[in-house]
């Protein structure tokens, strides 16, 4: 099928596109990868009268290290995170997530903010930013904002991005060397979207456990438990109980992939297997 | 809009609409009919073509996005009437049954190539296959083709 006409802007930096979306509002839409608005688009459920593409725009894509954090610009590719040896080095934990998104040819189109503004509840870098307690940068014609990851995802697809603000930026805490990470997730299919997914961070110290639950609650989700009984050293003893706790407080998505029940009993396996690996 | 791009090689210009998929630009407007559509949401892999070294969903792009960039398709993977060691590899080992999906393998393996993240075990190989839907062969006859080529 072939998407509804609309209008094509292609700005050549940030303050052209923070332009048009005031003057469009609801009409524009943002496009960088499109790998979640287009088929949208060509299945008719999304048909925006503007779009406006951030290809052009300058600056808006590479990877830095600034102090204590990684920054890491929105329309950054998916792939480049992959090939990025500074991304492995220092947010390991995004590197074996993201290798589970889609595949080669999405993740070398599909970028980082389409990613996080799209916050899918499977999306491997929603679930990264939210257990590494990372930080978003959206701008407008009026200035900059930094959201935690808490409080920029509000619901499934559902952020808190207003419609004149673009994401801009991913910042995430540098991992100190000695990290252990473990992702453990379960598809249907290679490269297709979760059905569970849990994503571990050990960093030294007994502060140093991150634990993050995907594709299983409407928004991916710290698990607090998990990482209070690691600080308290009592998580290996725990372990059941407190996955069993975590699972209790939420609902899990029942969908056509899979039932709330099914979801529950994979996330509690992905979960163990994570931390189990983590702690060995 | 202007759409002005390399394609195997040579300029194009065309003036298209902003709705004009890439997939549908490649095929009916510059008669590449190699490249194939199949489910045009992305899920497929039959229109993957390589922008700017690349392997990316056509049918995810709007031709005006492919302005000044470079695109490769199924087309330019022969040379001189020759064809690639790629496409020499899946005819010996029978990797392909219909060859709708093909086109689209072949380039995300040539870009696989391309980039040196050439597959290195049978497990890597039928990782990169992920990408691209087959009905017909069960992938065999791939998995062999990329792992005869593996440097």
């Amino acid at each position: 099928m072939k998407p509804a006409p609309f209008e094509m802007a292609r700005p050549r930096d940030l303050d052209e596109a923070l332009d048009l979306l005031e003057r469009h509002g609801e009409d524009a839409r943002l496009i960088a990868g499109g790998q979640s608005l287009v088929p949208l688009m060509n299945l008719r459920l999304a048909a925006p009268p503007l779009l406006i593409d951030l290809n052009g725009v300058a600056g808006l894509a590479g990877i830095r290290l600034d102090g204590g954090m990684l920054r890491i610009g929105a329309a950054t590719r998916q792939q480049d995170l992959l090939d990025s040896a500074i991304v492995r080095a220092h947010a390991p934990l995004i590197a074996a997530a993201v290798r589970h998104t889609g595949h080669l040819a999405t993740r070398c189109r599909g970028t980082v903010g389409g990613s996080l503004a799209n916050a899918d509840p499977a999306s491997e870098l929603v679930l990264s930013a939210i257990t590494l307690r990372a930080q978003v940068t959206l701008r407008d014609k009026t200035g900059t904002r930094t959201l935690r990851a808490q409080e920029f995802f509000r619901d499934a697809l559902t952020t808190a991005l207003a419609p004149t603000e673009i994401l801009t930026e991913l910042a995430v805490p540098v991992a100190p060397p000695g990290t252990r990470v473990a992702v453990r997730r379960h598809a249907r299919r290679l490269g297709d979207f979760a059905i569970a997914s849990a994503a571990i961070q050990r960093a030294p110290g007994e502060d140093g456990l991150r634990a993050g639950l995907g594709a299983v609650a409407a928004v991916p989700f710290a698990c607090q438990r998990i990482e209070d009984a690691y600080r308290a050293r009592r998580l290996a003893e725990e372990i059941d109980a407190l996955i069993a706790a975590e699972l209790a407080a939420i609902e899990p998505i029942a969908d056509l992939r899979s039932s709330a029940s099914y979801r529950r009993r994979l996330a509690a396996v992905c979960l163990a297997d994570a931390i189990r690996d983590v702690l060995a | 809009m202007k759409c002005r791009c390399t394609v195997n090689g040579e300029q194009v210009e065309a003036d298209v609409p902003p709705r004009l998929l890439l997939s549908d630009f490649i095929r009916h407007e510059l008669k590449l009919t190699g490249t194939h559509v199949g489910c045009e949401i992305g899920v497929c892999g039959a229109c993957t073509v390589m922008l700017d070294g690349a392997p990316v969903r056509s049918c995810l792009m709007f031709a005006v996005q492919a302005d000044s960039r470079e695109l490769r398709t199924v087309e330019g993977l022969a040379q001189q009437g020759r064809l690639a060691p790629l496409q020499l590899a899946f005819s010996r080992h029978h990797a392909l049954q219909c060859g709708f999906c093909t086109p689209g393998i072949l380039m995300t393996l040539q870009a696989a190539r391309e980039r040196g993240a050439w597959p290195r075990s049978e497990e890597e190989a039928r990782e990169l296959l992920g990408d691209n839907l087959c009905r017909c062969t069960g992938y065999q006859g791939m998995v062999d083709a990329i792992l005869e080529l593996a440097p």
